[in-house]
Formats: structure tokens, sequence, C-alpha cells
């Protein structure tokens, strides 16, 4: 899994490639918590990921968290289908900020 | 009946994914039932890697079955672990806002809705988790 960063003044948009899975979601944690502290907006931008497992979930639902204590937006975009499954399935299509 | 026997890593999820998905697209598998199974592997390979060997490494077979009319592939885990029963754990509350949820127990959660069967049992010193989704 890569994530590459653009800036926009105080806002970042998250570009995220390949899986976030039971291997890969240590270092998504890793590299996209800090980025709460250090931008106003954040946007993470989907269409690259292929796969999202329930260890790509937890690191969703912590920046979520982690965004919300500090009064600050997060949302996602350009969310594959199959991958809009599981956001149904496990009700993060109501709780995430979701933009297709 | 296919079998992979293989050492619980999580570099090794990978391996048996591509091995299960082989046989899927064999079948003629929707994506979308293969990426619930590959859901499915992503979990039940890591909780074995996580909590039936950690620290110590030992072995995983991965059996795979398919049986007709209705077409359904069954998917079997076995381990040498200490015994482990995803299925023990209560379903979270997929209502719940970002501040009232907890981090974890979705994973399980998934694969219990995804799938059509699902079973565990402890036998014979080995733990064995086997799911079935129908084609």
């Amino acid at each position: 899994m890569t994530v590459k960063l653009m800036k926009q003044g105080e806002d970042a948009v998250l570009f995220l490639e390949g899986r976030i899975d039971t291997v890969t979601a240590p270092e998504a944690q890793e590299a996209l918590l800090p980025m709460v502290d250090e931008f106003g907006k954040l946007t993470l931008d989907f269409d690259k990921v292929s796969f999202v497992s329930s260890a790509g979930l937890r690191v969703l639902l912590m920046l979520q968290k982690k965004c919300n204590a500090q009064g600050k937006e997060m949302k996602l975009v350009h969310v594959k289908s199959s991958i809009m499954e599981v956001f149904d399935m496990t009700g993060f299509s109501g709780m995430l900020n979701i933009e297709n | 009946m296919k079998e992979l026997t293989i050492n619980a890593t999580l570099e090794n999820i990978q391996t048996v994914t591509d091995f299960v998905d082989g046989q899927l697209e064999e079948l003629g598998c929707s994506m979308k039932a293969q990426m619930q199974i590959d859901i499915a592997i992503d979990e039940l390979f890591g909780n074995i890697v996580h909590y039936a060997y950690n620290p110590e490494v030992g072995p995983v077979t991965v059996r795979v079955e398919v049986t007709e009319d209705p077409l359904a592939v069954s998917i079997t885990f076995i381990d040498n672990g200490v015994p482990y029963d995803p299925l023990a754990k209560t379903d979270p509350d997929v209502t719940l806002s970002a501040e009232e949820r907890e981090i974890g127990g979705l994973g399980i959660f998934m694969v219990k809705k995804s799938m059509d069967e699902i079973s565990y049992e402890y036998r014979s010193g080995q733990n064995i988790l086997t799911i079935k989704k129908n084609m």
C-alpha cells in the first residue's frame, strides 16, 4: 500500500493505492494518523484502493475518531462499488463522509 | 479438494489468497463473492497468526472443497495453536457513530454476514474453522 500526499494550503489530499489489509494496516496507520495533526481538512482518494479488510476499517475508524476529537473534517472520494459494499455491510457508509 | 499447508505468518496471507482465488476463478466465481472470501481469508488467517500461535509460528492447513447442486465452496482453516473461537465474540453495533464505536470486532462480523455457513470446533488439539459460500 502506498500513500501520496498533495498539499492544498492548510488541507491535504491523500492518494491511497493498493490493499489496506492485515499486512498493510499498520503502515497505513503510521502514515495517516499524523496527517490529522498536521493538516486541516483531509480528503482520502480511494480511486486506486483495491481491497479493504477489517484491519483497514479499523484504521479508518481511528482516523475519523481523531478528526472528530480535533474538530477536523475528513472525507473519502472515488470509492469503488466493491469497497462501498464493505462500508455498507459494516455501517461505515453512514459513519464516514463519503463523496462519490 | 485442494490443500495447502503453510506457516502462519502475515506475509503468507497473500499466498493463501492467491491459492484460493485461483480455484474460485476456475469456478467462475463472481468478483463480489471473491472479495468477500478474500476478506474472510485476511481475517481468519490473520487471527491464527495473531492469536493461535503468536509469538511462535506454526503450520496452517487451508483446504478448499467444491460441492455441487447448489454449487458452493467450503474453505477450512486448521491449525495446532491454542484454542481460539472467533465466533464467540459478540457482534459490534454497526449503527453507532465513530465516537461510540469500539475499534475491533468488525472482521468476524463481516465473515458471518457474507458467508452462507460458518462453523468452529476444537478437536484433537486443532482449531478447525470452516466457511461456506454458495456460488
